[in-house]
């Protein structure tokens, strides 16, 4: 038995009671009873709607008229005035239950309103939050499909010309395909009563920039063109982030490519120009005196090596920017490799005084010498470049229980703490150094992900007048690779 | 007797060695420093004819210091850069540099273009040392020419020039000709030399260096000097 025919007989059993007991049990008059009908079907009218309760008033009426008015037994009235009553009861009813069964269905839109909002709600928040994992308009559709309980989606963009879906439709795809392409094409959102495919065109101001299909729930015009909105505003983000994200990486790979070339120009003029002046020189000269000769000769020879150790940098340098770093452990002496970073920078340490100390022998830990040996190249040329050329540049080892850490320490003006965290970026350079001293913006970067590779880190502490940058390195990696 | 005396300024140490070693092996007598600040320094005690300076330097860079150096010496300038392009160029000579070599330079080139910074026009015996034209009053023996109330010093290469002119005193003298009588034969074809320092010469000697007087440009040839000079 279906719910209305239920509805019906509890409303006009409801009514039988009363009769029965307004009748039999407990004599009331004629006013009474009607009140009770007229409550009856007001409760009937506010709980199912107004057929019952329209239905219900008619029977009471009939009943009312056959038991209450005189003559009692009979479908006929004596008294006008009781016809008068009569009626009265019955439009009474028939009104009342009419309010009361619109302001159940004004409730009920209310709350379908609510629903509405809440949902487009959610979504634009879900929105918000799609990452960059899958495609963004397909994560858009899952989220759409998804709290808006759809059977089935498809999102058609313009632009690239790709369908996105999600779900099973009971129609096929394929036929909202072409319905899409027009609606994008004619920025119109077509009806489609017969196939209950609710059809959007999502637009950006007057351009249609995608369409939309949605199947399998039922929503008033105006929430489709909210989600249509949305969608629109969450494709022109996604737009605007890859478009963000292609300039960020094209102006990455320009600013690699010039400071590479500034790093050469800077770098590899100096030996390039010594060879070159040593060896016109020699040629232009060849009675100079021996001596003089042999100096020329000297440096030509020193700067071609020079030359070199810039190259192999430059190279390292950019490949190990570009790609992840692999460590080739190698158990070593930690001071070993630090007195053989030391001897090959004869050039940049010049005449400066350079401290080297330890604790005491510090155990051999493994490692990339190599990389190692980049590190802190790379830290000690900081420490010489952005120091007074009187102060003191100090390299210490420390040993402690499950760590090895290097300290270098200058004594130059300090790094500013609001500066600290930004030094280890990729190309960050102080402003305050920037056009006086070259460099590349790369060292610190670099010699972090070297340490960092060595499941250590690179740290600092600097305060004006005194800056240590320390690399940790855990004692208990070397264990692992023994 | 040495050809001269050079102060070499670069912060490389191998640079100053190259230059001691090449420098000295060419007859000069050379001294050194690492930094603008000591060269300045060096500047009085070291008396040098000529300074070989390097225009990427950390602190005082180059061309301040070379300007810093015009200020009161009047001691050729070389500047060393490592860029090529027009506006390094003229940025370093209108510092006041004499010359400047690009890195990576030829040794033979850049102990020519160091003689040519030493070389001095030959002032015959005839020509006066101090002398009057117009308004103007020059004197090659203080280096100094004075517009009426202004009185302003002229750097070598600026009195060699200046003599020059006023030696062809109402002849147009052709820039080549100039060029190769002020900096040497090898010079002919460097005119943006010329307007450097013709443009300079202008600021210290012309009441309005846009309309001059005294320096007249000759198109298509060169320059003039216009005036009659009156000996003091």
């Amino acid at each position: 038995m279906g719910q209305r025919p239920l509805r019906l007989l509890v409303s006009f059993a409801g009514v039988a009671i009363v009769t029965f007991v307004a009748n039999r049990l407990i004599p009331v008059n004629p006013t009474t009873v009607g009140f009770a009908y007229l409550l009856l079907v007001l409760v009937i009218a506010s709980a199912w709607g107004f057929l019952e309760a329209a239905l219900a008033s008619v029977l009471a009426t009939l009943l009312f008229n056959f038991f209450f008015f005189p003559p009692v037994g009979k479908f006929t009235i004596a008294d006008p005035q009781n016809w008068v009553a009569l009626f009265s009861f019955l439009a009474t009813s028939l009104i009342a239950s009419r309010l009361s069964t619109m302001a159940k269905r004004r409730a009920l839109e209310a709350m379908e309103r609510q629903r509405d909002l809440e949902n487009l709600y959610a979504f634009s928040r879900a929105m918000l939050l799609i990452d960059r994992a899958a495609p963004f308009p397909q994560q858009l559709l899952d989220k759409l499909a998804e709290i808006f309980e759809l059977r089935a989606a498809v999102l058609f963009e313009h632009n690239a010309s790709v369908f996105y879906r999600t779900g099973t439709p009971d129609i096929g795809f394929e036929d909202l395909d072409g319905q899409l392409r027009g609606a994008t094409l004619h920025g119109i959102s077509p009806s489609d009563p017969k196939r209950q495919a609710m059809i959007v065109a999502v637009r950006l101001g007057p351009e249609p920039i995608a369409s939309l299909a949605l199947q399998g729930g039922t929503m008033p015009e105006s929430v489709l063109q909210g989600i249509a909105n949305l969608v629109a505003i969450g494709l022109d983000r996604a737009r605007a982030q890859d478009l963000a994200e292609q300039i960020e990486a094209a102006r990455q790979s320009e600013q690699l490519r010039t400071t590479l070339i500034d790093a050469m120009a800077h770098e590899f003029k100096t030996p390039l120009t010594l060879i070159k002046a040593a060896t016109t020189s020699l040629l232009s000269s060849p009675d100079a005196p021996k001596e003089s000769r042999q100096e020329q000769l000297t440096i030509a020879d020193e700067e071609a090596e020079h030359l070199r150790k810039l190259i192999d940098d430059a190279v390292e340098m950019a490949r190990l920017d570009t790609t992840h770093i692999d460590v080739h452990p190698q158990i070593s002496d930690v001071q070993d490799t630090i007195r053989e970073c030391v001897a090959s920078m004869e050039s940049e340490i010049d005449d400066r005084l350079l401290e080297i100390g330890c604790d005491k022998q510090p155990p051999d830990i493994a490692f990339d010498r190599r990389l190692m040996k980049l590190a802190i190249k790379q830290i000690i040329d900081n420490a010489l470049k952005y120091s007074p050329a009187d102060k003191p540049v100090a390299v210490r080892v420390l040993a402690s229980k499950g760590k090895l850490t290097i300290e270098i320490t200058d004594h130059g003006p300090g790094i500013p703490v609001e500066e600290q965290t930004r030094i280890f970026q990729r190309f960050y350079r102080s402003p305050s150094v920037k056009d006086q001293i070259p460099g590349s913006g790369l060292g610190l970067t670099i010699a972090r992900s070297i340490a960092q590779a060595h499941k250590g880190d690179l740290t600092l502490t600097s305060r004006p007048g005194e800056t240590t940058f320390r690399i940790t390195l855990p004692t208990i990696y070397a264990g692992d690779k023994k | 007797m040495t050809a001269g005396r050079i102060l070499v300024v670069d912060d490389q140490a191998q640079i100053r060695r190259f230059m001691r070693t090449t420098l000295a092996g060419a007859g000069y007598e050379v001294g050194d420093a690492k930094t603008g600040e000591e060269a300045l320094e060096k500047l009085r005690e070291f008396r040098p004819d000529l300074v070989l300076l390097d225009v990427n330097m950390p602190g005082l860079g180059g061309l301040a210091v070379c300007r810093a150096i015009r200020s009161d010496a009047n001691v050729a300038i070389i500047m060393l850069t490592v860029r090529n392009s027009e506006g390094d160029k003229v940025a370093a000579l209108d510092a006041g540099a004499d010359d400047f070599v690009t890195k990576p330079f030829s040794t033979p080139e850049l102990l020519a273009r160091i003689r040519a910074a030493l070389r001095r026009v030959p002032s015959p015996p005839s020509s006066p040392v101090r002398f009057r034209v117009g308004q103007l009053v020059v004197d090659f023996a203080a280096r100094t020419v004075a517009n009426g109330a202004t009185t302003e010093h002229l750097t070598p290469k600026e009195l060699d020039l200046l003599r020059y002119l006023t030696q062809h005193a109402n002849e147009a003298i052709s820039h080549r000709e100039l060029l190769q009588a002020v900096w040497g034969p090898d010079y002919g074809d460097q005119v943006d030399y010329l307007r450097v320092f013709i443009k300079n010469l202008r600021k210290k000697i012309e009441t309005n260096p846009e309309r001059p007087e005294y320096i007249k440009t000759e198109p298509w040839v060169g320059y003039r000097f216009n005036g009659t000079l009156e000996p003091l």
